[in-house]
């Protein structure tokens, strides 16, 4: 399943919209990188709003990409997570750390704005 | 006759048991819902008041019930009131950081308000580490945070313009 990852002139935007494997994860990690360097993106937007299960190989998969993308001299904003994943999260000890979040898509693309104004 | 007569009462009674047992945990399942409301107290900003003692049934209810309200009014900020609850330990403590925890992992800021001088005391004494909170003495401190988290300040009006 591949996911589309969308270019909005300075920034990304992708909707992870099905419930991954461990294989379309990474490819997914990949391709995400390959998007950075390539669109020379100054951020990217992960929204997981449609995720109904993030179990902890997902998390560390997104917590790495955050840390991932934040090298490559871009930054990560993590947006959208249901109650319920993170709360199974939290329970599960696999807590999303040094990532930045927000509850929509609209707050995230307002974050991803303030951190690149930060940056620069 | 006497004996299916003694049966059916038998089961008339046990049919009855089992409604006030219904009627009971209807009664305690509500009781529970009315103890934790979430309340969107300004655009962005929830607030959840806690009365009463915290166990760990509650706890989960009261963290299920502000992570479902920050997703549902999406929320920037949620104040955690905690002025009723009487004992605050190490328990406690610890639902708060993983109500925390969880929060932030959706993306919104929870600020602890009403934090007794027991309570910080006693948190104190069982080295609780709550320094990553955000924490307030009152609700009105927390609510002042809450607003300068979302990036808006209430101000009283200017009367001299009016008139």
């Amino acid at each position: 399943m591949k996911i589309a990852i969308l270019k909005l002139r300075d920034i990304l935007l992708t909707s992870i919209h099905v419930d991954l494997t461990d294989e379309d994860a990474l490819e997914f990690q990949a391709d995400v990188l390959e998007m950075v360097k390539k669109t020379e993106a100054k951020g990217i937007v992960i929204d997981i709003t449609a995720m109904n299960v993030v179990d902890s190989f997902m998390a560390r998969i997104l917590n790495e990409t955050a840390s991932m993308v934040k090298t490559l001299g871009a930054e990560a904003v993590i947006c959208g997570m249901r109650p319920e994943v993170a709360l199974t999260l939290v329970e599960m000890g696999r807590e999303l750390t040094g990532v930045e979040t927000a509850v929509n898509l609209e707050q995230g693309v307002d974050k991803l704005r303030e951190l690149i104004k930060r940056r620069q | 006759m006497i004996e299916e007569g003694g049966l059916i009462m038998e089961k008339e009674q046990t049919q009855g048991a089992a409604q006030v047992m219904d009627a009971r945990e209807q009664e305690s399942l509500s009781l529970i819902e009315l103890s934790t409301p979430a309340l969107k107290v300004w655009d962005e900003i929830v607030l959840v008041p806690i009365v009463g003692v915290v166990d760990t049934k509650r706890a989960q209810q009261i963290m299920e019930n502000l992570l479902k309200s920050i997703a549902e009014y999406e929320a920037r900020v949620a104040i955690l009131d905690v002025t009723g609850v009487p004992v605050i330990d190490t328990r406690v403590a610890h639902h708060i950081t993983k109500t925390v925890t969880a929060a932030r992992m959706m993306g919104a800021e929870v600020v602890i308000t009403g934090v007794s001088p027991e309570a910080a005391q006693t948190l104190t004494k069982l080295h609780v580490d709550l320094s990553s909170i955000s924490t307030r003495g009152t609700l009105r401190a927390g609510l002042k945070e809450a607003f300068a988290l979302i990036g808006s300040r209430v101000e009283p009006r200017d009367e001299g313009v009016d008139s």
